[in-house]
């Protein structure tokens, strides 16, 4: 019994490490009045205007969704940027640059095709 | 009892590649490990421990697992510099590499014309300046994106923005502040948004050009 808890005890089998960014395990410590205002503000839009508006987004997450997440992780500076930018890329003629620019289309069920697009996908390329 | 339990223990290669076969990899690399510590010397199961973590795009696991091979041979350097130029680690791969491999570390660091000198390649990709694209949307907003390929975008942005920028002048010429600065400040996110886009848009669109242009070389060297 001592040998067969020798033997375990020396090849426990250890789980690999799960990747993790160096995004998701920084802690964001500054502009934390300005992350929860902005923050807020995005969570007001989404219960009130954003379902009288319907389904309109071309992106999958929707454009508020990447505002919050990209504030949430970049910060409120970074994070505006890249919301700016997509409520920019967010028009009628977003689906032309499918094959290009590194662009995936997706069918979400009950909601037709979008485009798929994380913020991590663009901060990548900062 | 107790040896035959022990020996009920004892690491199977079979085993492992058995695990490995139904895709099994997490447990096919532990058994491997379990055979690595009671034959420590076998450097070919540690290559095939390393290239299965890299065939899971654990390349810092294959790297780590590398490190343990005693024979610090050519195809050693190779492994290690092909994992680091995975994971884009390229100056830690130029100390592994050496000949026309370096030319794909040049290439990759944006160096093109050494990197195409040692490649023995003909023609550059065709990359477009981020710079340019900034100054070009820093001047007139939306034109940046025009220079990246993205027309449409680049003429929504356009709209977007002067439309914004035109609403902050009409209130301020009617002293109303309050959606003055509410515009002004949408014209302002707008503005910024369009330039740091545009930048990422060049980028996007040189990384492909890049994937692309090396692809073909990329597999013929690295594969």
């Amino acid at each position: 019994m001592v040998a067969l808890f020798i033997v375990f005890a020396i090849e426990q089998p250890v789980e690999p490490e799960p990747t993790i960014s160096f995004e998701q395990v920084r802690e964001r410590t500054e502009f934390k009045e300005l992350t929860f205002i902005a923050l807020s503000a995005i969570r007001l839009y989404q219960f009130t205007l954003s379902g009288k508006q319907g389904d309109v987004c071309n992106f999958k997450p929707s454009c508020s969704r990447f505002a919050y997440i990209s504030i949430k992780n970049y910060g409120p500076f970074w994070g505006i940027l890249m919301a700016s930018d997509r409520l920019q890329r967010c028009n009628p003629l977003a689906f032309q640059y499918a094959g290009k620019y590194n662009i995936e289309i997706i069918l979400v069920p009950g909601e037709g095709y979008k485009i798929k697009e994380n913020p991590a996908d663009i901060w990548k390329y900062k | 009892m107790l040896i035959l339990l022990l020996l009920s223990y004892m690491p199977s290669l079979k085993f492992a590649e058995e695990l490995e076969k139904q895709g099994d990899y997490y447990r096919a690399i532990t058994e491997y490990k379990r055979y690595l510590f009671y034959n420590p010397e076998s450097d070919s199961i540690l290559y095939h421990v390393a290239s299965i973590y890299a065939e899971n795009n654990m390349y810092g696991n294959a790297i780590d697992i590398l490190r343990e091979i005693k024979n610090k041979d050519e195809f050693y350097k190779n492994a290690m510099g092909k994992y680091f130029y995975r994971v884009n680690f390229y100056d830690s791969c130029a100390r592994y590499w050496s000949g026309e491999k370096i030319g794909l570390v040049y290439l990759r660091k944006g160096e093109i014309e050494k990197g195409m000198k040692l490649l023995n390649l003909k023609s550059p990709p065709e990359l477009k300046n981020p710079y340019l694209g900034v100054t070009l949307s820093s001047i007139l907003p939306g034109s940046g994106r025009i220079y990246a390929g993205r027309t449409g975008d680049g003429i929504f942005s356009m709209v977007t923005f002067f439309t914004s920028a035109y609403l902050t002048y009409k209130y301020y010429k009617e002293d109303n502040y309050p959606l003055t600065t509410l515009f002004g400040s949408v014209a302002g996110i707008f503005y910024g948004g369009n330039i740091f886009g545009t930048y990422i848009s060049i980028k996007i669109y040189n990384s492909n050009k890049m994937d692309k242009y090396m692809g073909c070389v990329e597999k013929c060297l690295l594969e």
